[in-house]
């Protein structure tokens, strides 16, 4: 690969993990801001260190803010939730922007990218509502399936009682997430070849089933590396005394996290790529 | 094929990352102090202990357990002296195993949901007395002549009277012999079996103890309610199948095998209880600690649960050795019984204790393990060795070894003694403040258990509210003395049965009158204390202006014309809300950066606190390194000029929302 072609191929990427890093940042600061309000409202972090004794160990001001300032946090965390559930939504545009400009990586200014991604809006809700459905429908599976197997093996082998309904959660949440990669192939072929939502899923069933393995190992490494990030941000944060009033201990704190965000972010416009290009291989395969 | 390739190939890195990650928090989490081997070594006594208690009721039991059909079949030798100055005319027996007969009794008539066990009986289980001869008298059998119910409850009979024919005279002995039989209730609350699983507490009909003015202290079983009894000896025999393993209080000093039977003897001296337990399915641990033989039995598969309940005793024991007085016996039997059985758990008896848990328990940062471990060790000191009235007074024994096995904890395992990990620690003291203050001013901390509104009360304030009393006066007063006193009040009543105003006594003794009044009204009075701050001013000092009349005659001084300020008179106003008076520290802190701590003694509702200085006083906090741990609400003990912040939580919830978005979102 030539410097140009590796330009060339590697700026949509950096863009498009820009835009998505700023849309999620943006709806994360409108979700954090009820829950932030609730906990300087509580009275707690009226001291010297603001809110610095909340993260002491020990925890008995943390355990304090849970009880003193239960109402203000419990409206503030519906207030987020409901925010949380409006900005998942309102993400599809950025997300159909992004995978737009992964599509068609030609000069184009950002107003007419959003453009585009405003009119793929309806289907990708479309396609997000069917996935969604078939996700509930397997957690009440595998609940239903974990419950019944906790009840029956009551009283038996107190390991295998525990570990088997939980092998079943897990199972059902593997299940969930290889549904959310088929719905990213939709997504993907809605974008590439201007698919409706229904005619969308189709070719990404169809994609699965020619090509099971392509689909599923091409978001592997997305799913593994949010969870590696995940839990290496934690490790590291818990290294960091967040409770002795330095600033640069948020500073750091913030470095960690949004790192972590952008090798997840980065993971994920990865895969986007690899299911557009799916759809092409299937493509070329059928012609 | 390549891409294939590369994707499985980062994917299954990333795995492995997330794997070692995950291990590294969990090992961060689960990783414990080691223990100092010097720690293990029980100190000398400064003062010499008292080694025995007064025989009072003694007991000699011979019990056949039926495994299949859950039934014992026993004989039972009571040897009493009557202690008091008074004659006796009757005698009062607690039946604890009719409070399972059926859905009438006290005990199961009681609000289950905010009950110790949480579920009612299943299957229900009593015990018959077939006879009860009193030698003395010719063999006479009492037993037709007892009452037939509790006093004042034709439905519970757990609190039996039993009128003696002729008076027994003061230091006279008694001696009397029962038959009985118990049918055992499908576990309800410690007592019973699930499957083949037994275990046998409160089981065989017991003398109420003898108070010294010649009453007994009897009472019906109450769900809330523990025991009260009088110290004695113990012989016991017990005939299970050969296959099982059994535990006991006492010392196993005889055994023999009997057609597939075994006959275990046991012996047990100075104590007031006699519990047991037979399993076919335990697996057992024993070590030598601090120089009593510490023996586990535990279900299988759960060995790392019992290495963390031995490592609790060998910090604890020599820990609460050295702070109460030396555990007196040859014997430690630490029971865990199976997961279905939990309501068997966490239970102290002499020499004799229960624990509980998933076999996951040791898993990820919690101490739940080492808490009732330790908890439950405690006890031998607070009920086993000073045998307070558990139904009268529960704070004393509840209470007391709630604090201690705080003190144990947080001097094992620092701030993160009920859970350390993933950058979160949670203390003993934090979360018995948080439960304690919830429901602080409900009820008097030092009412009788069957008194409060509900488990849920008596468990905040009789465990999280009297360690929250003691960590308060640990606090205000000093860690050192407050050990100190409540290991003078182990030591002064150690085989005895002190009371309340014993207690307060002693701790009048080494505290003081002011600490003992603060603790008498926090203890009975329902005492409640929130220290908050209100209302900073800031004025610039200037020099005075008006008319003034010297000796020099009348004199008028300008305003000066305004310049800024060399320095700030600052004003706060500083209450204490409640009854309960604790001196605390005021912490002011200035513009430019600048502190002032100023000393408040705690009496009366107000106190202004007033400074001086270059910069305007824009923060106060009153009390900030918490020694109130009683202070009903932390949230208003500060204020601010500057406005409220929370960066740290900002960041945090902002990273929050960011991975639901992330992880959930499209």
């Amino acid at each position: 690969m030539t410097a140009r072609a590796r330009h060339s191929w590697l700026a949509p990427r950096v863009v498009a993990i820009g835009s998505l890093w700023i849309a999620r940042t943006l709806a994360g600061l409108l979700v954090a801001i009820p829950i932030v309000v609730a906990i300087s409202d509580s009275g707690m972090t009226n001291g010297p260190t603001r809110d610095a004794p909340l993260f002491q160990a020990g925890a008995l001001a943390l355990l304090e803010l849970a009880r003193t300032g239960s109402a203000l946090l419990n409206s503030g965390l519906k207030t987020a939730l409901v925010l949380a559930g409006s900005c998942a939504v309102l993400d599809l545009i950025p997300l159909a922007a992004v995978l737009d400009l992964l599509e068609r990586a030609d000069a184009e200014n950002l107003g007419a990218r959003l453009l585009r991604g405003v009119s793929l809006f309806p289907k990708f809700l479309g396609l997000s509502v069917i996935t969604l459905l078939g996700q509930a429908a397997l957690v009440l599976a595998g609940s239903l399936l974990g419950g019944a197997l906790g009840a029956a093996l009551h009283g038996q082998d107190e390991r295998v009682a525990t570990l088997l309904p939980i092998a079943i959660y897990a199972l059902t949440l593997l299940f969930c997430i290889c549904l959310g990669a088929v719905q990213d192939v939709a997504r993907a072929s809605a974008v590439e070849r201007d698919l409706g939502a229904r005619a969308a899923l189709t070719e990404a069933l169809t994609i699965l089933r020619v090509e099971p393995l392509a689909l599923l190992g091409g978001a592997y490494p997305s799913v593994a590396g949010s969870v590696c990030a995940w839990l290496a941000s934690a490790w590291i944060l818990g290294k960091i005394a967040l409770g002795d009033g330095k600033a640069s201990a948020i500073v750091l704190a913030f470095c960690v996290h949004q790192i972590a965000i952008l090798l997840s972010v980065g993971l994920r416009v990865r895969w986007l790529g690899r299911a557009l290009e799916l759809g092409s291989r299937v493509d070329s395969a059928r012609d | 094929m390549r891409q294939r390739t590369s994707d499985l190939a980062l994917g299954t890195l990333f795995c492995a990352l997330s794997l070692l990650f995950a291990g590294m928090l969990l090992r961060d989490a689960d990783r414990r102090p080691k223990l100092d081997p010097k720690a293990l070594t029980t100190h000398a006594e400064l003062s010499p202990l008292s080694e025995s208690a007064d025989q009072v009721a003694s007991y000699t039991l011979n019990a056949k357990l039926d495994a299949t059909a859950h039934r014992i079949t026993a004989t039972e030798t009571i040897r009493f002296v009557n202690r008091s100055p008074h004659a006796l005319g009757e005698l009062w027996f607690h039946l604890y195993l009719n409070a399972f007969k059926n859905d009438k009794t006290l005990f199961l008539r009681s609000p289950f949901g905010a009950g110790r066990s949480g579920d009612k009986a299943r299957e229900y289980g009593y015990v018959d007395v077939k006879k009860m001869l009193w030698l003395e008298a010719g063999h006479k059998d009492l037993w037709p002549d007892r009452d037939k119910h509790s006093p004042g409850d034709p439905d519970d009979e757990t609190d039996l009277r039993v009128p003696l024919p002729e008076a027994l005279a003061a230091g006279q002995t008694l001696t009397l012999e029962l038959e009985f039989e118990d049918k055992l209730p499908e576990i309800v609350e410690r007592t019973g079996f699930e499957g083949s699983f037994h275990f046998l507490g409160q089981w065989f009909p017991k003398l109420a103890r003898l108070e010294p003015d010649g009453q007994f202290a009897h009472f019906a079983f109450h769900a809330q309610s523990e025991f009260y009894a009088d110290f004695g000896d113990y012989d016991v025999t017990l005939d299970v199948p050969q296959n099982y393993v059994v535990g006991a209080t006492g010392t196993r000093d005889r055994e023999s095998d009997d057609h597939g039977r075994a006959l275990l003897h046991y012996h047990a001296e100075n104590v007031h209880d006699f519990a047991w337990t037979a399993w076919d399915q335990f697996r057992t641990r024993s070590e030598q600690i601090a120089g009593t033989r510490v023996t586990v039995l535990y279900p299988p598969d759960q060995d790392a649960n019992a290495e963390v309940e031995l490592d609790s005793v060998r910090f604890a024991l020599p820990h609460f050795n050295e702070l109460y007085g030396r555990y007196p016996y040859p014997v430690l039997t630490l029971v865990h019984p199976p997961e279905a059985a939990s309501n068997a758990g966490g239970m102290e008896y002499p020499t004799l204790i229960t624990t509980g848990g998933p076999w996951y328990s040791t898993l990820g940062g919690g101490h739940f393990i080492d808490v009732v471990t330790t908890h439950e060790l405690g006890h031998q000191w607070f009920y086993g060795l000073c045998a307070s009235n558990e139904h009268s007074s529960p704070f004393l024994d509840e209470g007391l070894n709630s604090y201690a096995e705080a003190e144990a904890l947080e001097a094992r395992f620092g701030l993160g003694s009920v859970f350390s990990g993933y950058g979160l620690s949670v203390s003993s003291t934090a979360l018995n403040r948080v439960i304690s203050a919830a429901r602080g001013g409900d009820e008097p901390v030092a009412e009788g258990a069957a008194d409060f509104a509900s488990f849920r009360n008596m468990g905040a304030l009789v465990y999280s509210r009297t360690a929250s009393i003691m960590a308060t006066l640990a606090r205000v007063y000093g860690e050192a003395r407050v050990r100190h006193a409540l290991g003078a009040y182990t030591r002064k009543f150690r085989f005895l049965h002190p009371t309340a105003n014993d207690f307060l006594g002693v701790m009048n003794e080494e505290l003081g009158e002011e600490a003992e009044t603060q603790l008498a009204r926090a203890l009975f009075e329902r005492g409640t204390v929130d220290y908050l701050v209100r209302d900073i001013s800031n004025a610039p000092v200037i020099a005075p202006a008006g008319i003034f009349d010297g000796p020099s005659g009348r004199e008028e001084k300008k305003r000066e014309p305004a310049q800024a300020p060399a320095e700030y008179q600052s004003r706060v106003v500083v209450y204490r809300h409640g009854s309960l008076e604790f001196p605390v520290e005021i912490e002011l802190v200035c513009e430019d950066g600048s502190r002032d701590f100023q000393h408040w003694d705690g009496h009366g509702f107000t106190h202004n606190v007033e400074h001086t200085g270059p910069s305007k006083v824009v923060w106060v906090s009153v009390d900030p390194e918490v020694r109130v741990v009683l202070d009903d609400d932390l949230s208003n003990n500060s204020t601010t000029l500057k406005g409220a912040s929370a960066p740290r939580s900002f960041e945090r919830a902002l990273y929050f929302a960011q991975g639901l978005l992330q992880g959930a979102g499209p």
